[in-house]
């Protein structure tokens, strides 16, 4: 019983997800029960696993040669907490998904989307649970798929997206491959020695392989996860993937995955306090995505894409703490792990339920949807609120410990990184102000601003929906004011030991979370009494709103945010790199398409198909390995 | 106020205590509505106008209180009635908490990055509540505060950086309040730039661009009527409290205790005397309202509150002088100028801090 408690997780979901694969589409009601039931056994396991603790098991499957594959599942703290959340969230996108995809028409691909739903939670209970980098790969390939299958179920040009994504992913797994044997070499010098189980490597940094293997490492984490310079696949397949889709895998599970391997190789498997420049790298990549994606995010004009640029800027704030090495720093990128997959995947929703709702997810098209749909209208506001760091919900108070992990890391270590403190903190703080001006804009174009005409009839989605999203947003505040007894004392202190050894102990600054809430809420509740009262003598009146006595058309009346940042994206030197930005220049995607391109015309240039000029190659070709060979001899 | 306490360092006895707590919030209040009147004033006689008696602030908040609320038919009406409370509250916490370190030395609810962040809440809850009353007007308001927040909040976390590096990483506002980075070259600069960026938070010209009564007819306050137009005037009246306290407590080394004792106290009752009775007896003379202005500006200065007055009159200053930027200008202002003069003053800091030179 004990071991197959580690079993069930991981196997059941990808058995039953792959049979469901291959099912006709007819049976979707079947397959939604099916995947309802068996997400909830998963969480249900998740809070066991969590709670009870370690325990191991090995399965000895193959044995090539030297290299031993063996299925060695483990119950680490961090895998542990990990699966609490990605289980949580499998289950309750799952049941957003019950009433969203229930379309009804042969393009429901119910089959498809919810055995990708089971594999990606069996992939990733597999991830977090092996202790063994070649199992892990193999699970890691597993989600990397299902997300393909899961962004093909989209609109139109999904399968361009889910190409896009499965490419680049695809070769960072590539990466992730060379980085696993590179470790798998340098982990003993003995070959019969060598050993791919997690807990037992621990590489120092000091030579060239151990730095190129944990390069290789680092780029499929980050890949994963959509950091810098390799996140253009989330964005893009926010334009076209199911709302719910992203909110499950980009918004949630990816990050956590990514982050995982990430906090894996950074803290376990290398040994990179004394390399100054790996740990400089992080620094830099997590800095720059907070601040880049964040200002191309701004100027979106489709709710998803926006949302998906965000996903991108907070991976930033979480390679940041986790940068700078500090207890306090770590625990703030984890609690930013947790935040982010948090309200980001409430924004999917919501972002889904209004896609879904007015046919549109263009924020041009929408607006004044605060009155018809209130309950979308709240968790959204929250959710945006949360990211943007507004005291007092959950992504304030992750930011701050790792504003806070700055600053320690400054006044603690010495070196560039440490030296350089003052960009790390601008980057962060800066980059949680235009968060806030990217969310102001996304608030007022989708709920407040004027209503559409052609919107007059939208209703609010049914309650399968709403309470997914409202679980969530009920999280960011509770995760925000009670963030010292719940999250960081029940989830996240406990497992910083096992990451940053046994000085494992911080001191947070001053934020009395729950004290400013009440205030605030005592403040605002005697106004709304004194506002009630004020009331009994019924002094408020219904009024058109004030045109200065121009008659004007509702629809002509609209401002959209759209055209809110214009003033940033036009400014001398910020406007010539959105240009090149909506033009795919930066997105490395694009330009290595464009390189192989470029390959192939010079090849296509040398097969003309005609003799004389193949007979010259050959010629050619003979001469130089004649000369070669004499050069040798 | 500042007269309750006795100086630095001392521990509030527990009566002193419960008097600061009921005496803070309503204490604010009113030391908001005196500084607007004497923004008022001052701007008044700036412009040689006689400028509005003492009452005339809190008669304006009253008057509003009683007026009829007009509520835009497509406004979504819970975030227009809730916007202009966030934003009171959320300003009133903020000075309670200067307040606080300020007069009683202790630290309390948050450090200085909580009291940052709770300084975007009116900012905040003025755009959440233009945008939901459904105003071109006002969304173009809304547009242009973002944009000015954006703007300000860069140049803010550098001066902000520059503290951290004069006082050494301290984050508790208490330890800040203890040191004076002013008396050096960069923390004078991060100090100036702090005052431009206080100045566009408060909305004073330059920077009053979201409310623009000439061109957007007061843009984000444009659908506000009665009760909850007096709301927001409140609201800005307390933040005339906080944000200049957050600039003592940051830059000029917190409250230096006040000299209400002996010849101080006889000097300041004759002082009170001269304000009160040129208050009643002038008229409307121009002389008599210099005189109790200036009077008044004394007993505060010796009540300890010198450098609160000190930065109020410099905002006046520059509001009364200037005239309004465009938004885009304002921007260039902050993102260019502002920010070059800190990465100046963040250089000069660490040189000072790395070579242990004060005055750096």
């Amino acid at each position: 019983m004990e071991k197959s408690i580690l079993c069930i997780p991981v196997f059941l979901p990808l058995i039953i997800g792959f049979v469901m694969l291959l099912l006709p589409n007819r049976l979707s009601s079947l397959f939604r029960v099916l995947t309802l039931i068996i997400s909830v056994i998963t969480f249900v396991l998740g809070i066991i696993i969590f709670t009870s603790g370690g325990t191991n098991v090995t399965w000895s499957i193959v044995q090539l040669g030297e290299i031993k594959l063996e299925l060695l599942l483990t119950a680490t703290p961090l895998g542990n907490f990990m699966l609490l959340f990605a289980m949580g969230f499998g289950l309750l996108i799952t049941l957003y998904s019950l009433k969203s995809r229930s379309l009804g028409d042969d393009r429901d691909n119910a089959n498809i989307y919810y055995g990708a739903t089971l594999l990606t939670i069996g992939g990733s209970a597999g991830i977090l649970l092996s202790n063994h980098l070649l199992a892990l790969l193999i699970f890691w390939e597993i989600v990397t798929v299902s997300l393909y299958l899961l962004i093909s179920t989209g609109k139109d040009n999904s399968n361009f997206a889910a190409t896009k994504s499965f490419a680049m992913i695809g070769a960072s797994d590539a990466a992730f491959m060379l980085g696993v044997f590179l470790v798998w070499v340098c982990s003993n010098e003995n070959i019969a020695e060598r050993t791919l189980v997690i807990s037992s490597i621990s590489l120092p940094t000091d030579s060239v392989l151990p730095v190129i293997a944990f390069l290789l490492l680092l780029l499929a984490a980050i890949t994963k996860a959509g950091a810098m310079p390799l996140h253009t696949w989330v964005p893009t397949s926010g334009e076209y993937a199911p709302a719910s889709v992203m909110a499950l895998l980009p918004a949630a599970i990816d990050k956590l995955l990514g982050i995982y391997l990430l906090l894996i190789i950074v803290k376990k498997i290398f040994i990179i306090e004394t390399a100054a420049t790996l740990n400089l790298l992080l620094a830099i990549i997590g800095a720059a995505t907070i601040i880049i994606a964040v200002m191309i995010a701004m100027v979106q004009h489709n709710l998803k894409k926006l949302l998906s640029y965000h996903a991108v800027s907070q991976v930033g704030y979480m390679i940041l703490g986790i940068a700078t090495g500090t207890p306090i720093g770590i625990a703030g990128g984890i609690f930013h792990l947790v935040n982010n997959a948090i309200y980001k995947s409430c924004l999917f929703l919501c972002g889904g339920a209004v896609e879904q709702q007015t046919g549109t997810a263009d924020l041009e098209e929408l607006g004044g949807l605060g009155k018809k749909m209130p309950w979308t209208f709240a968790t959204c506001l929250i959710a945006a609120l949360s990211i943007s760091g507004i005291p007092p919900f959950n992504g304030f108070v992750s930011k701050w410990m790792i504003y806070q992990g700055v600053i320690d890391m400054a006044s603690g270590q010495a070196g560039t990184i440490a030296g350089l403190w003052p960009v790390w903190l601008v980057a962060a703080m800066f980059g949680s102000a235009l968060t806030l001006a990217s969310f102001v804009k996304l608030i007022h174009s989708m709920f407040l601003s004027r209503l559409p005409s052609g919107l007059k009839n939208t209703r609010e989605v049914s309650a399968l929906q709403i309470i997914p999203m409202a679980i969530l947003a009920a999280l960011c505040v509770i995760f925000g004011i009670f963030y010292s007894q719940v999250p960081l004392q029940k989830l996240i202190n406990p497992l910083l030991p096992s990451l940053v050894g046994e000085n494992a102990e911080y001191k947070l600054s001053l934020w009395n979370a729950g004290l400013a809430t009440v205030l605030i809420a005592a403040g605002i509740g005697i106004g709304v009494l004194i506002w009630l009262i004020g009331r009994l003598s019924d002094k408020i009146r219904i009024v058109p709103t004030w045109t200065c006595g121009e008659i004007q058309e509702n629809d002509k009346m609209i401002v959209p945010g759209t055209h809110f940042y214009k003033t940033v994206s036009s400014m001398d030197g910020l406007k010539q790199l959105y240009t090149g930005q909506s033009k795919g220049y930066f997105d490395i995607y694009d330009q290595g398409g464009r390189l192989a391109m470029a390959l192939t015309g010079f090849l296509r240039w040398l097969h003309s198909g005609m003799l004389p000029m193949y007979l010259t190659w050959l010629t050619l070709g003979l001469l130089i390995v004649l000369f070669v060979v004499c050069g040798i001899l | 106020m500042g007269a309750v306490f006795e100086g630095k360092g001392k521990e509030m006895s527990t009566s002193m205590t419960i008097l600061f707590w009921i005496l803070v919030v309503p204490g604010t209040i009113v030391l908001g509505l005196i500084a607007s009147w004497i923004v008022r004033k001052v701007s008044a006689l700036v412009q040689w106008r006689l400028g509005p008696p003492l009452m005339q602030p809190a008669y304006d908040v009253l008057k509003l209180m009683g007026k009829e609320i007009l509520v835009p038919q497509e406004a979504n009406r819970t975030v227009f009635l809730l916007a202009p409370l966030v934003g009171l509250v959320g300003v009133i916490l903020l000075t309670v908490i200067l307040c606080s370190v300020l007069l009683a030395q202790k630290t309390f609810v948050g450090d200085v990055i909580v009291a940052i962040y709770l300084m975007v809440l009116p900012s905040l809850a003025l755009i959440l509540g233009g945008s939901a009353s459904a105003s071109p007007h006002a969304s173009i308001g809304t547009a242009r505060e973002m944009k000015l927040v954006m703007g300000y909040e860069l140049p803010l976390v550098l001066a902000f950086i520059v503290v951290l590096i004069k006082t050494g990483g301290q984050l508790s506002l208490d330890s800040i309040s203890q040191q004076a980075p002013v008396f050096s070259i960069s923390g004078m600069l991060a100090f100036l730039v702090a005052l431009l960026c206080v100045q566009a938070k408060l909305g004073f010209v330059p920077f009053d661009i979201a409310e623009a009564e000439t061109e957007l007819g007061s843009g984000i306050l444009m659908e506000y009527s009665g009760a909850l137009l007096g709301l927001w005037k409140l609201m800005h009246a307390v933040m005339l409290v906080a944000l200049p306290f957050f600039l003592v407590t940051l830059f000029l080394g917190g409250y230096t205790g006040n000299y209400l004792s002996g010849t101080g106290l006889i000097v300041a009752i004759v002082l009170l005397l001269i304000f009160v009775g040129g208050r009643l007896l002038a008229g409307r003379s121009k002389f008599m309202d210099v005189l109790a202005l200036l009077s008044f500006i004394g007993v505060c200065i010796l009540a300890g509150l010198g450098k609160y007055v000190l930065i109020l009159v410099l905002l006046i200053l520059i509001k009364n002088t200037n005239p309004r930027l465009r938004i885009d200008q304002a921007m260039k202002f902050f993102w260019g100028y502002c920010t070059i003069i800190l990465f100046a003053a963040i250089i000069l800091a660490s040189l000072g801090c790395y070579y242990e030179i004060s005055w750096l």
